[in-house]
């Protein structure tokens, strides 16, 4: 069973005041199976980070079909949404946005404080290790301002992942980091697919990362077609 | 990791971003909480000096003209005061001078006191002064100290009215020199009065026998005070006790058998008759007078006795007595050369109005000649006239008219020497009556022929009459005083409602830096959301943050509160220093308007926070994320309200302004709250207007042709923020202007439509004064100088002395002074001018010019119709036109005086005016004039005073320039609008400061965006032209929808003042307040674009 499964996704930008309307995504479709690592690459513009925000409900298709989990999201209510977002979904950006004023521990368990319910102590033992994973258990008690470029964002992967979701979007999350955070990065998001059994969805420029994925889609006219890495 | 640990790491985190929104908080907290604590302050300090007012005493009994038993003598039969265990008081009015005549203080309060009073004083004397004892307002008046010597001048009562006739000698002031024992503080009964009032007045307490015994009273008083507040108390012991002597009341045996009833006021109160008339048997009521002349062809007998006496009961006239018939006793029909059927012509005076005697004159057949050995032949007929019944030579005779004693012949002294008294005519009563008849009473004497004990008598009068219908009044005095400290207006309410700009300023100014906050945080709220948080879970985190905030800033704003609640009450208390007194305001603080004060601040501090924050979280994570700051939060809005919201505002504009213009041009009463209704709706209707604008501007496409278009339209990108800025500089500017345009200047106080109403002096005395000032007769009687006087004519008022209800006194006005004037005096002179009228006939009060021709109109429901100043119905009394005032007159009656007339700002504020007519009828034990509205020629009204002042000083004259009077008034007021102008400069600053961060905010938001205009080859003043025309443009529309706003709120007010519009004043107002406004944005801008922005292109 696929996790993802988008058809004929369409949407556009502009056009609510009589100006011309640019078109992103036309028709695009996609299917992504539980367990698999995917990139989506495309110049600037494409449209990689709309699809993403889509399936992340972030924003919406004007058309089309997108099933996560066998669950239409488009139909979901604002309430929904924000559960999927916290329970299904682990989002990493190309910018960590972490909270300045929350140490790492903290940020990470950020997420958390949307379950109504729920043991906060296994909560925070779980953060706990996920900082540990990321290799920053030295730093568990830092705050964001403490950290090098690469730290934030593997705190931030370790944020994405307090809610064992079942999809990772990662919107470009290298595109800020020198090559040796961004490498270690793309090996630890490696390691948690391996580690988690997390499917992966990431958006990159950079074609070295997209081949670390089990397959590469492009996203060109607004369609999804198989990318040609070599 | 909670919530909690995420709001406390972002208050801690962005604790400087906070201390805006802390301050605005604080501010708001500090304004409201400082309104309330004002007005704990005013009322605990009405309450401390209430209570220092009436001291112990909770109740009195105040005996107005009579003068009751009280003796100190434990041995003497027991009277009201022991018999009530309270303290027995002389009140009296007179002057005080210092032996040096250095200094004087006309307006005295006189008190007789022993010393039971000195125990009812809040802090009792340890030693009773033997000496004369001065409050301190008296003592700092005449520069003395204990053991200085004073001079106090007091007229010596009278048993009844000066103004009636027949009271004998005239301003018979009795000077008593002693030395100052003591000077008592307020809490030594400095502050004793039966009035409220703001400033103490001048007392000088005199031991009570001395001043009894020098008056003639001794062992008498006029006022009882005892401990019980309950008043009814008082009244059922002071109604067992009294005795017909307290009411000055005597029964005596006749030698010719029977009883007879007669006062030492000369006439029986109609009440007194009535009641005497419920004693069975026969009776002879009688009416004695003193005639000028008794006359039958060229015979006359001077001066001389007359009675009427009923005839059929009487037993020695003819029964059949006819009112055209007289019968007369030998020894005049041998005077006169007559006998029965010859004519005899009475000629008597009448007292009209101000003491004029009109002299009258009826004609009698003499039907018979009664012997002088008939027993009914008697002096017992006389009472007591003033200063004529203790002389033993009628030559001596001081009447109170001019007597002309060279008309006394031998035979009239032998006459009185061997028959005093005794009647020479007789006349019906009914014939007596219609030529004596007086306000006083119609009859001198009732008696009972037939054998009755005066014991009997004594208890039918004492069963039928009350010391209420004699004019005794019981006053719950310490209720009363409470009740006077709910002041009329509620200065906590006032403060709030003068801070409601200010108010809005610093909520709209939290509101904005809260969303400055935000803008600076939007990615974490996005990512919050992005994380799976709801939109409505995060924005309550932001809240909750924000309403910590609140909490700190609204405690922080307690603290501000004090120290601006001691501002204003140092400014209150300049206040009235600088109108002569001594009040002093204590700060209090109450637990309800400290709590009040913070919850409200938080309250409206979180109202702001939530109404700026809505936009906010109306943007999804992706916007918000992706924007982090920058507009894309306004630019999503704008687009999703555009095409809504645009005519929504022009409607709220157009909605506003109509309602606004309503209230300005039809509600016709000026009241406080039509000029903060319509000034909120005005302003509302220029922002609304302003808002439409700009978004009309934001969506236009206008050519972009210079640096100046750059900045109008960058004005238009945030219309949110242009429009909190423009809306906060907009409050201060209306409360500033419009305050400005309430101050009043002195105007032109010849003219008589001012409030002087075109009097060069106005002048009060602490005695009365019974002559018509205005006659020749009485300014020789005062040796007024012809010269000084040349020209000066007085408008007189009677005055029942009451509460002060003009906006010197805080105190509620319970019972205001009444002052009976006569209407053609005033309008005759076109005096004064009137705000509005109603018809006094009329019960739904339906509105009429106003003149002074009112106050002799019939009224509606008996009322008597009455006139005040605008300022005293409104503030000091709180009643609308036709609103009544419960009064009880000198018989004992209660009687209205009904509101038909308000003048505009005047001298009269205070007090109500009825006509001297009604007065007269209803308040008779109030003697003379004691007010006086002076013309006198330009140019000599000092010369005037002074001469007034000089031979006028014995009555205690004060005479005062009627423009400074109105000048005393319009200081009160200026001080509070001096106090709420400052509150509007404070929002102006808020605006000011608003701006600046705009500004600030503006730049740092758009730093890449002048890095851009400078890489470009703009030069640094150029950029800066674009920030000035940007923000100018937001002063400009500040000023103009404040200014605006404000001077058309003001209009109906601006619109009748004497002055006219004070263009220059506004002008000159209005260009300062721009200055100031475009300095914090030249300072802001200076220090924003400091150095090269370049680098932030790199950035980006």
């Amino acid at each position: 069973m696929s996790l993802v499964e988008a058809k004929d996704l369409t949407k556009a930008y502009g056009g609510r005041e009589g100006g011309e309307s640019v078109p992103v995504l036309s028709k695009a479709n996609l299917e992504i199976a539980a367990g698999e690592t995917v990139a989506i690459v495309g110049p600037s513009g494409s449209g990689k980070s709309t699809l993403l925000n889509i399936i992340g409900t972030l924003d919406r298709a004007d058309s089309g079909q997108l099933l996560i989990d066998g669950r239409d999201i488009e139909r979901f209510s604002p309430k929904e949404a924000a559960e999927y977002r916290n329970t299904t979904i682990g989002f990493i950006f190309q910018l960590h946005h972490l909270m300045p004023q929350c140490t790492v521990l903290e940020n990470v368990l950020i997420p958390t404080l949307a379950i109504q319910k729920g043991d906060r102590a296994a909560l925070s033992t779980r953060a706990e290790g996920l900082v540990e994973a990321v290799g920053l258990k030295e730093r568990m008690h830092h705050r964001p301002g403490e950290l090098s470029g690469g730290e934030r964002q593997r705190a931030a992967v370790a944020r994405a992942l307090i809610n064992s979701p079942k999809l990772l979007l990662a919107d470009e999350p290298t595109g800020a980091l020198d090559r040796a955070s961004a490498e270690r990065l793309m090996a630890l998001l490696l390691q948690i697919h391996r580690e988690h059994k997390v499917t992966v969805l990431l958006v990159t420029h950079a074609l070295d990362y997209a081949r670390q994925m089990g397959r590469a889609l492009e996203l060109r006219d607004g369609k999804l077609v198989s990318a040609a890495l070599d | 990791m909670t919530f909690w640990t995420v709001i406390r790491r972002g208050i801690t985190h962005y604790c400087r971003t906070h201390t805006g929104v802390v301050l605005g908080a604080a501010l708001a907290s500090m304004v409201l909480t400082g309104s309330l604590l004002v007005g704990d302050s005013v009322k605990a300090t009405l309450c401390i000096e209430a209570m220092n007012r009436v001291g112990k005493a909770g109740s009195a009994m105040l005996a107005n003209d009579r003068f009751f038993r009280a003796t100190a003598d434990p041995g003497a039969s027991p009277d009201l005061a022991s018999a009530s265990g309270g303290a027995p008081v002389l009140l009296l009015r007179g002057s005080v001078t210092r032996a040096d005549a250095a200094a004087r203080v006309n307006q005295a309060q006189v008190l007789g006191v022993d010393a039971r009073f000195w125990k009812l004083a809040p802090q009792s004397l340890d030693v009773t002064p033997a000496g004369f004892v001065l409050n301190e307002r008296a003592a700092q008046q005449l520069g003395v100290k204990a053991g200085d010597r004073v001079v106090v001048r007091i007229e010596k009562p009278s048993a009844f009215s000066r103004d009636a006739p027949l009271s004998g000698e005239e301003n018979q002031v009795v000077p008593i020199a002693g030395n100052v024992e003591r000077i008592v503080d307020d809490g030594q009964y400095g502050r004793f009065a039966m009035q409220a009032g703001q400033v103490p007045p001048f007392s000088i307490f005199v031991p009570l026998p001395m001043l009894g015994q020098r008056l003639g009273i001794a062992a008498k008083a006029n006022l009882l005070l005892v401990e019980d507040p309950e008043s009814s108390h008082l009244e059922v012991i002071a109604g067992r006790g009294w005795r017909l002597e307290d009411a000055g009341l005597q029964l005596r045996k006749l030698d010719t058998g029977g009883a007879e009833l007669r006062t030492d006021r000369v006439f029986l109160d109609p009440e007194i008759g009535a009641a005497a008339a419920r004693q069975p048997g026969k009776r002879v009521d009688a009416l004695t007078y003193f005639v000028n002349e008794l006359r039958s062809g060229d015979h006359a007998a001077p001066y001389s006795i007359a009675s009427a006496v009923d005839p059929a009961p009487s037993g020695f006239l003819p029964p059949d007595l006819k009112d055209d018939e007289a019968v007369i006793n030998q020894w005049l029909a041998d005077d006169l050369s007559v006998i029965a059927g010859a004519k005899l012509k009475i000629r008597y005076f009448v007292m009209t109005e101000r003491r004029q005697l009109v002299e009258k004159e009826r004609e009698f057949t003499i039907r018979a000649v009664l012997p002088m050995t008939d027993p009914e032949v008697n002096s017992s007929w006389m009472p007591d006239f003033p200063g004529l019944a203790d002389k033993n030579n009628c030559r001596d005779w001081q009447p109170g008219f001019a007597f002309d004693s060279t008309r006394i012949r031998d035979k009239d002294q032998k006459y009185w020497e061997q028959y005093r008294g005794t009647p020479k005519a007789f006349v019906t009563l009914r014939a007596g009556q219609e030529m004596w008849s007086n306000r006083w009473g119609n009859l001198t004497s009732m008696r009972w022929p037939d054998a009755v004990s005066l014991e009997e008598l004594s208890a039918t009068l004492r069963s039928n009459l009350t010391l209420s219908k004699l004019g005794f009044q019981f006053l719950a005095l310490r209720a009363q005083a409470l009740a006077a400290t709910d002041a009329p207006v509620d200065f906590g309410e006032y403060f709030v409602s003068f801070s409601f700009f200010l108010l809005a300023a610093a909520a709209i100014l939290t509101g904005l830096l809260f969303v400055f906050s935000l803008q600076q945080r939007n990615h974490e709220a996005g990512l919050l959301l992005a994380l799976g948080l709801r939109t409505g879970l995060v924005r309550r985190l932001f809240l909750v943050e924000g309403a910590i905030l609140a909490v700190v800033g609204a405690l922080l704003g307690l603290a501000g509160a004090a120290v601006y609640t001691q501002a204003v009450l140092y400014l209150l208390t300049n206040v009235w220093s600088g109108v002569g007194g001594g009040a002093r305001f204590v700060f209090s603080a109450s637990g309800t308007s400290l709590l009040t004060g913070a919850v409200c601040a938080i309250a409206v501090a979180i109202a702001a926070m939530w109404l700026a924050s809505r936009r906010q979280f109306q943007v999804s994570a992706r916007e918000l994320l992706a924007g982090s700051g920058k507009e894309s939060v306004d630019a999503s809005h704008r687009q999703r309200r555009s095409r809504f919201s645009r005519p929504w505002s022009a409607v709220v504009a157009v909605l506003s302004l109509a309602g606004a213009l309503s209230l300005v041009l039809f509600d016709r009463s000026r009241s406080s709250e039509t000029f903060f209704s319509s000034g909120a709706l005005l302003l509302i209707a220029g922002l609304a207007a302003a808002l439409t604008w700009l978004r009309r501007s934001a969506g236009s496409h206008v050519s972009l042709d210079s640096l100046s278009q750059l900045g109008r339209r960058n004005a238009a990108r945030r219309p949110g923020r242009s429009l909190a800025t423009a809306a906060v500089l907009a409050s201060g500017v209306f409360i500033v202007v419009a305050v400005d345009a309430f101050r009043e200047t002195p105007s032109a106080s010849d003219r008589r439509d001012s409030g002087s109403g075109g009097f060069a002096l106005v002048a009060t005395s602490a005695l009365p004064i019974y002559e018509d000032l205005n006659s020749s007769k009485a300014r020789d009687a005062y040796a007024l100088s012809d010269a000084a006087m040349k020209g000066v004519s007085f408008v007189q008022l009677r005055v029942r002395d009451g509460d002060d209800a003009s906006c010197l006194n805080l105190n509620r006005a319970l019972q205001p002074r009444l002052l009976g004037v006569n209407p053609a005096d005033l309008a005759a002179r076109g005096a004064f001018r009137f705000a509005s009228a109603i018809d006094p006939a009329s019960a739904s009060g339906a509105k009429r010019a106003g003149d002074w021709g009112i106050l002799d109109a019939p009224s509606f429901d008996d009322a008597i119709p009455g006139v005040s100043d605008e300022t005293t119905l409104e503030y000091g009394l709180q009643k609308k036109l036709g609103g009544t005032i419960e009064y009880r007159d000198d018989h004992g009656q209660p009687c209205r005086v009904r509101i038909v007339a308000a003048l505009e700002g005047s001298i009269l504020q205070g007090s109500v005016l009825i006509s001297e007519k009604r007065f007269v009828e209803n308040f008779p034990a109030q003697p003379g004039y004691r007010m006086y509205l002076i013309d006198a020629p330009a140019g000599s009204s000092k010369e005037v005073a002074n001469e007034l002042s000089r031979a006028l000083s014995d009555r205690g004259f004060e005479v005062t320039p009627a423009a400074r009077r109105l000048a005393e008034f319009q200081s009160v007021e200026n001080t509070y609008l001096a106090i709420f102008q400052a509150l509007g400069g404070l929002g102006l600053l808020l605006g000011s400061a608003g701006l600046s961060i705009v500004v600030a905010r503006n730049i740092l938001e758009r730093r890449s965006e002048f890095a851009l205009l400078e890489a470009l080859g703009f030069r640094s003043n150029q950029v800066r032209r674009v920030l000035y025309a940007e923000h100018c443009w937001l002063i400009a529309c500040g000023l103009a929808i404040g200014a605006g706003s404000a001077m058309l709120a003001v209009w109906p007010h601006l619109r009748q003042r004497a002055g006219g519009f004070p263009f220059a004043g506004m002008a000159v107002l209005l260009a300062a307040l721009a200055a100031g406004s475009l300095f914090w944005v030249w300072f802001a801008t200076r220090v924003g674009l400091r150095g090269s922005r370049v680098g932030a292109l790199r950035e980006e």
